[in-house]
């Protein structure tokens, strides 16, 4: 319906002309007061039409409830000629809902007999049709009708760039979860002969049985496995031993249900990929925590922000790590911090973790590996801060596992019940409770018997005094003239103190004005004599005034005496008098009674709750009593309340079943847990994060961060992009590879598949630090672990010169001059220094290599060097040569455990550091052929791991020669500083001073 | 993809509903679009949840152990303050509690009226917001009960019914009335202390008002010899009683009715007739003025006219007619038929009340009503066995 209202100032004149005068069975008023009635509230509608036989020319149709009249211009545009009525049918309905005015006439409708009754005149009202302003209303009537409004405009959607954005990330997330699953299934079940019990700790009610499979191998530690057939088994490999495997099940498993021999099978995890698209969704839907995360993310719009520039961190930080705390603590949507090696990024989170919580707001740390998320949770100390660790026990640290939320609620249970102290009190005072009962009751008793003695005590005393009057009527007459000198001598005697008083407080003025120097000193100081003078005068006279008092109390005195006397003599007032006394002795003891119980109830009450001041009055004050009784009997209740509250709560902490977990997280100050632990824990799913603080970010694939990023507030990420990117399939870059030829299924433009492409490859962090207005990141350069001359090649060669070092000074090797050192084979012989091919030694039945030579050398080296540093580690690039190694040195040292956890390739120890690192080059050859080794960030890793000491071992002519040529570039520039700053040996020199010192 | 579903059950059902009611002669049925107003209210409602574990014990603690600062809770349950200041934040945020003075003793807590509420309830209840739309009718400014507010009954937001959801052929007519929505209308619905009876549920809050929009209610008026307008909606198969009501009171609809061209019902069936593919027939007025279109027995049956049409009513330009046909035991086969038809109706579950049910209609086919027995028989006769099934099922209930 689309109506429109018109207000036509001037009355309307109506000519009916004579069909339409039958028409309305010759009573055309009626019609015309209608339309005054409806107009005069607004509510007649009209509409403009064509008439039949111009046109061109528009009649006024209104529509009166029951007829419609059709209303024609006159001549002179002042009036309408009624020429037609007839009935309101349904044509008229449907037309009326098309388009209507509404016509608003203030001024009315009027009917005429002809047009020339139409009154004109100088004085007259002008009569218009006013057919103007109705056209006018008309046409814009139609106008709207026809206009965008009828076409319904579509919902705002997202901008297109973002859909772009999105699609894209799904993508990635598609193909890597295809790549799993395709893998898993080409996996066969596994066969298990026998299941039994396990020993494994417990820290719930889940289930953990061991299973011996019919041959060896198939599964590694945390894999997803299922009962064949029966999706409601499935749980986690805990550890797998050979043909063992401990699985620890999702929920308590029916041991009974377990098939005594049955198979196996490892599923594809799909959780992981289903948080990430879930994440998508959310952000898609403009429901992240943060509604303009999609903008900051894809288009830069950030939001500006001050840092706290008063905010003092704990300990103290550096300058750069002080930016990034104060601007951490006060950005709204997203802060990155670039942190090279060594440049204190645990401190720094840990700092800002204190603070945020200490301002009440609730912070998530989260990282991509649970070993990086403990590394956090174990700088927060519980006395410092309520911290929760989530996610799976068995993945976790033994230090971590000590605060995920069942161990929390089991030392918060075990507090609550050690804390006897209370409730042994409360139990003691329910006990007492009837005793302080009774003892309240007599107060309240006490209380009464001393109002009722009291008031008879008052009686009695008017009665006697009546009949004392009675008596001796002169005796009572004097008493009441002493009584009234006394009065009035009191009363002079307290003028006379203030008078004194005020005098005392003039004379100090006085005598500092007489001291002064002047014309009128002789005048101030008469006044000063004057004014000692009238205070001695007072003095004397109050002497004399006490003499009067002390005379006339003395007096009072003994007409009281003589009264008494004459009292007890009188047979009639004799007893009289002998009952007050009584009653003065009962009123006095009740006061003893009532302040004993008073003390009683108070003392009582006392280790209980708060008992005001001076809660017990003055024994005279009755209405006080009255709230003190009201006072102490609703703080028994209280007591007893309290008693029993407490009572009820010890017993539902107590009980095993209370579900206290949801709530422990949600009032922690820090949730700890993995990115898609986030998304998966079912603790975490109603809590809101206000910032999230994304560790080692230069790790983490776009899709894996969004996941926690769409759960906080605001996020900082902290990573370094130059040292190792997200981890990745082998399947998954080569399927973006194969994207980028256009082998793929889906149809891309190569635009899109090397977007796709940059996301895998990329971390999110790495794609947004370059892309960040200066406010938005922070770069820490101050590092502390490295000794300087290798820091500097380092900054050089990955950091832009950017690093500073501070640092005493590392060395103290056995053999070489500097801390940064480097055994080059190149001086052997091709075939003694040469690599070895192994087929499927790596992940992904990669091919491995190994070099004899260089493992000697590092054996031999580590076997020599190790006893001077706290500790040591070797990182090779190849699983294969890292076992090479370790069987070597296990043989030199003879320690094979303390070995085997030394030995690795770069993987194992990001993140860490030692005092001595020993990085073995491995290939060796004659094509100049590096494999993966071009990956020069997995380098800068290996290399800034050391503390002390830095020893590179490899073949530098095969290196600087490499065919991958940004690698040979780094190899060359290597040489070249290792040559002028550091020490670079020959491998026969070096071998010969091991076989030396052996 | 489902079919859309109609807006309105086809009229012939509005029809036969009056023609059972006793002494009422259908003339013409009018499809209508009734207009009303929907009005978006927001009213915050108290939503119950269960207490947790620590939340109902610190209210508890407050209410019943007068408990008044954040330690001395803390101390009182042996918990960290922290995890009891997170609490109180917490409940502070969902409106149960104020916290003042945090640098005193961490902080002094006090109990909201709905905190006091909550817990004398035992349930923890949170304010939400919720939003619903009311009807009211255009003509009066009534208010609809609550039976319209069935989501299956449908309210169209502009006044056309979509080509796909058309209950007939019939196009359906709106109605206009330019009077807006009295300004009190809904805070006077609010304050009825029937108004549950409306659809405002009592738990409702202060109501607010956000907008007005039109909409259109699709019905049928059916106009009678002497019982004035019958007004049937997609609330019931039942005469409605509402909107017969605002009819009364509110001439529009009849004069509009009145303002038809009442047309010649002869020359309108003879010309239906004569479109009428599947036999001849006449054209008759029965004693009572129902007129009736009566066909030979071959024209029903299967790929012609459905056996269950004899005796039901057409619609041809809004005018009424009985389809009959003059031989009897067709018809009570026809009317034999109906009965097991009925059998499957939710609200028939005994003998009794399907031979009740199937009354009228054996008045209108003019044949004796049916017995259990011959039920039986037809259904053994027309081959269809589940029938007696359904048969015993009612017999024996």
């Amino acid at each position: 319906m689309t109506t429109r209202v018109v207000t036509l100032r001037w009355p309307l004149a109506v000519i009916p002309a004579q069909r339409a005068i039958e028409q309305l069975g010759g009573q055309p008023n009626r019609l015309v007061d209608e339309l005054s009635a409806l107009s005069a509230r607004g509510a007649l509608p009209a509409r403009l039409e064509p008439e039949r036989d111009d046109p061109s020319r528009h009649k006024l149709v209104v529509y009166a409830s029951r007829h419609v009249a059709s209303l024609y211009l006159t001549q002179q545009s002042d009036g309408y000629r009624l020429g037609h009525v007839s009935p309101r049918t349904f044509r008229d309905e449907d037309r009326l809902t098309t388009a209507a005015l509404l016509l608003h006439c203030p001024s009315g409708w009027r009917a005429f007999g002809h047009v020339r009754d139409l009154p004109r005149g100088a004085f007259d009202q002008p009569w218009s049709s006013q057919i103007a302003e109705l056209r006018q209303a008309w046409d814009a009537l139609l106008a709207g009708a026809r206009g965008p409004g009828a076409a319904g405009q579509q919902g705002q959607g997202l901008p297109a760039h973002h859909r772009h954005y999105l699609d894209l990330v799904e993508r990635v997330i598609e193909a890597s979860r295809d790549i799993e699953i395709a893998r898993q299934e080409l996996a066969p079940p596994l066969p298990y002969a026998r299941r039994e019990a396990a020993r494994e700790q417990r820290y719930s009610g889940r289930g953990v049985y061991v299973f011996h499979l019919a041959r060896a191998g198939g599964v590694t530690a945390n894999a997803l496995v299922q009962i064949a057939d029966q999706p409601e088994l499935r749980g986690r490999v805990d550890r797998a031993d050979g043909r063992e495997v401990v699985v620890r099940f999702d929920q308590s498993v029916d041991f009974r249900a377990l098939p005594p021999q049955g198979e196996l099978r490892v599923l594809p995890s799909d959780l992981v990929y289903s948080k990430q698209r879930a994440a998508v969704e959310t952000l898609a839907n403009g429901e992240s925590a943060n509604p303009a995360l999609l903008p900051v993310l894809v288009d830069g719009a950030f939001a500006p922000f001050q840092p706290d520039g008063e905010a003092e961190p704990r300990r103290t930080l550096d300058d750069n790590q002080r930016d990034a705390f104060r601007r951490a603590l006060t950005v709204p949507d997203l802060l990155l911090v670039l942190g090279p090696p060594g440049t204190g990024k645990t401190t720094t989170i840990t700092e800002i973790v204190l603070a945020c919580a200490a301002r009440g707001e609730t912070v998530l740390v989260t990282s991509h590996t649970n070993r990086a998320v403990d590394n956090v949770l174990a700088n927060l100390s519980p006395d410092d801060v309520h911290a929760v660790r989530v996610g799976s026990e068995s993945s976790m640290t033994a230090a971590a596992r000590a605060r995920t939320v069942d161990s929390l609620m089991e030392e918060v249970r075990a507090g609550i019940l050690a804390d006897t102290a209370q409730i042994d009190l409360l139990t003691a005072f329910g006990q007492a409770e009837p005793v302080l009962r009774q003892w309240l009751d007599h107060l309240a008793d006490r209380r009464a018997v001393a109002a009722d003695a009291q008031a008879r005590h008052e009686e009695i005393g008017r009665a006697l005094d009546d009949a004392l009057a009675t008596l001796s009527p002169e005796l009572a007459s004097a008493r009441r003239r002493a009584e009234a000198d006394h009065d009035r001598c009191r009363a002079r005697l307290d003028g006379l103190d203030e008078l004194i008083v005020a005098l005392r407080t003039a004379e100090p003025g006085r005598q500092t004005a007489a001291d002064a120097a002047g014309p009128l000193g002789w005048w101030r100081r008469w006044r000063l004599g004057r004014l000692r003078g009238r205070l001695s005068r007072t003095f004397a006279e109050r002497a004399a005034v006490e003499t009067d008092l002390a005379r006339v109390a003395a007096t009072r005195e003994s007409l009281r005496a003589q009264a008494a006397a004459l009292a007890a003599a009188d047979p009639h007032c004799g007893p009289l008098v002998a009952e007050k006394d009584e009653l003065t002795a009962t009123i006095a003891e009740c006061h003893r009674d009532t302040a004993h119980a008073a003390s009683v109830i108070t003392g009582a009450l006392r280790p209980m709750l708060a008992v005001p001041e001076g809660i017990a009055p003055d024994p005279e004050d009755g209405p006080a009593w009255e709230r003190f009784l009201a006072w102490a009997s609703q703080a028994v209740t209280t007591v007893r309340a309290r008693g029993a509250l407490l009572a009820e709560w010890r017993s539902r902490i107590g009980d095993a079943e209370t579900e206290l977990r949801h709530e422990l997280v949600r009032y922690a100050q820090v949730v700890a847990t993995t990115c898609v632990g986030t998304a998966s824990s079912p603790l975490l799913t109603d809590i809101v994060f206000d910032v999230a603080i994304i560790d080692e970010a230069g790790q983490i694939s776009t899709p894996n961060m969004l996941v926690p990023m769409v759960r906080a507030r605001r996020s900082i990420l902290v990573g370094d992009h130059h040292q190792l990117p997200p981890f990745l399939d082998e399947e998954v870059k080569r399927w973006s590879q194969e994207l980028t030829r256009g082998a793929g299924a889906d149809v891309l433009t190569p635009a899109d598949a090397r977007e796709i492409g940059d996301l895998l490859v990329a971390s999110g962090f790495e794609r947004l630090f370059p892309r960040a207005r200066d406010a938005q990141r922070v770069e820490l350069t101050l590092q502390r672990r490295m000794p300087e001359v290798l820091a500097r090649f380092v900054s050089n060669a990955f950091y832009q010169g950017r690093l500073r070092t501070s640092h005493e000074g590392g060395g103290g090797d056995p053999i070489f001059r500097s801390p940064f050192g480097m055994i080059d084979t190149s001086d052997r012989p091709a075939d003694e220094r040469a690599e070895r091919a192994l087929r499927a030694t790596e992940p992904w039945q990669q091919r491995g290599y190994v070099n004899e030579l260089e493992a000697e050398l590092i054996a031999g080296f580590v076997a020599r060097a190790a006893g001077y540093y706290g500790n040591w580690a070797v990182i090779v690039p190849y699983r294969a040569q890292a076992a090479r190694i370790e069987a070597a040195l296990t043989r030199e040292l003879g320690d094979p455990g303390r070995v085997t956890e030394n030995i690795g390739t770069v993987d194992s120890f990001q993140g860490g550091e030692r005092d001595l690192i020993v990085y073995g080059f491995t290939r060796s050859n004659r094509t100049g052929s590096v494999g993966f080794l071009s990956e020069l960030r997995r380098l800068n890793v290996a290399i800034t791991r050391a503390k002390q000491q830095l020893v590179l071992v490899g073949d530098t002519s095969t290196l600087c020669s490499a065919g991958d040529e940004s690698f040979a570039a780094l190899a060359r520039s290597l040489v070249d500083y290792l040559r002028a700053n550091g020490d670079l040996r020959g491998s026969a020199e070096v071998g010969r001073l091991l076989r030396e010192y052996r | 993809m489902t079919t859309a579903k109609a807006v309105l059950y086809p009229s012939r059902r509005a029809l036969e509903n009056a023609a059972t009611i006793p002494d009422v002669r259908p003339l013409r049925l009018f499809p209508v679009l009734w207009p009303l107003w929907q009005v978006e209210i927001s009213a915050s409602v108290h939503d119950p949840q269960a207490y947790e574990v620590l939340d109902h014990f610190l209210v508890r603690a407050i209410a019943e152990g007068r408990l008044h600062t954040a330690d001395e809770l803390a101390a009182f349950f042996s918990l960290p303050a922290v995890l009891v200041r997170r609490c109180l934040d917490f409940l502070a945020a969902i409106g149960h509690l104020t916290v003042d003075d945090t640098a005193v003793a961490g902080g002094r807590v006090a109990l909201t009226p709905l905190g006091v509420e909550s817990w004398r309830a035992g349930v923890r209840y949170v304010a939400k917001e919720s939003r619903q739309r009311l009807m009211f009718e255009r003509f009066t400014g009534r208010p609809f009960p609550r039976a319209y507010y069935d989501g299956k009954i449908a309210v169209l937001p502009t006044p056309t019914i979509p080509e796909d959801r058309a209950p007939g052929y019939t196009r359906f007519r709106a109605l206009f009335d330019a009077t807006p929505l009295r300004p009190g209308a809904v805070a006077a619905l609010a304050g009825r202390a029937d108004r549950a009876a409306f659809n405002v549920p009592a738990a409702l809050g202060p109501i607010q008002e956000l907008g007005t929009t039109e909409g259109y209610l699709p019905c049928y008026l059916i106009e009678t010899a002497a019982h004035g307008l019958l007004a049937y909606t997609a609330v019931s198969d039942d005469r409605d009683p509402f909107l017969a009501e605002v009819c009364r009171e509110v001439d529009s609809a009849r004069m509009l009715i009145e303002a038809e061209d009442p047309g010649v019902p002869l020359d309108i069936w003879t010309a239906w007739l004569a479109r009428f593919a599947h036999g001849t027939g006449t054209v008759r007025q029965t004693p009572a003025g129902l007129w009736r279109v009566v066909l030979p027995r071959s024209s029903f049956g299967a790929g012609k006219v459905a056996l269950y049409r004899l005796g039901s009513f057409e619609l041809s330009k809004n005018h009424i007619a009985q389809l009959w046909c003059e031989d009897r035991d067709l018809r009570r086969d026809a009317l034999l038929d109906r009965a097991l038809a009925l059998t499957s109706r939710r609200t028939i579950t005994t003998i009794a009340q399907l031979l009740d049910a199937v009354a009228p209609a054996a008045r209108s086919l003019e044949v004796p009503p049916p017995t259990l027995a011959d039920l039986r028989a037809h259904a053994r006769a027309t081959g269809a066995p589940h029938m007696l099934g359904r048969l015993d099922l009612l017999a024996g209930a």
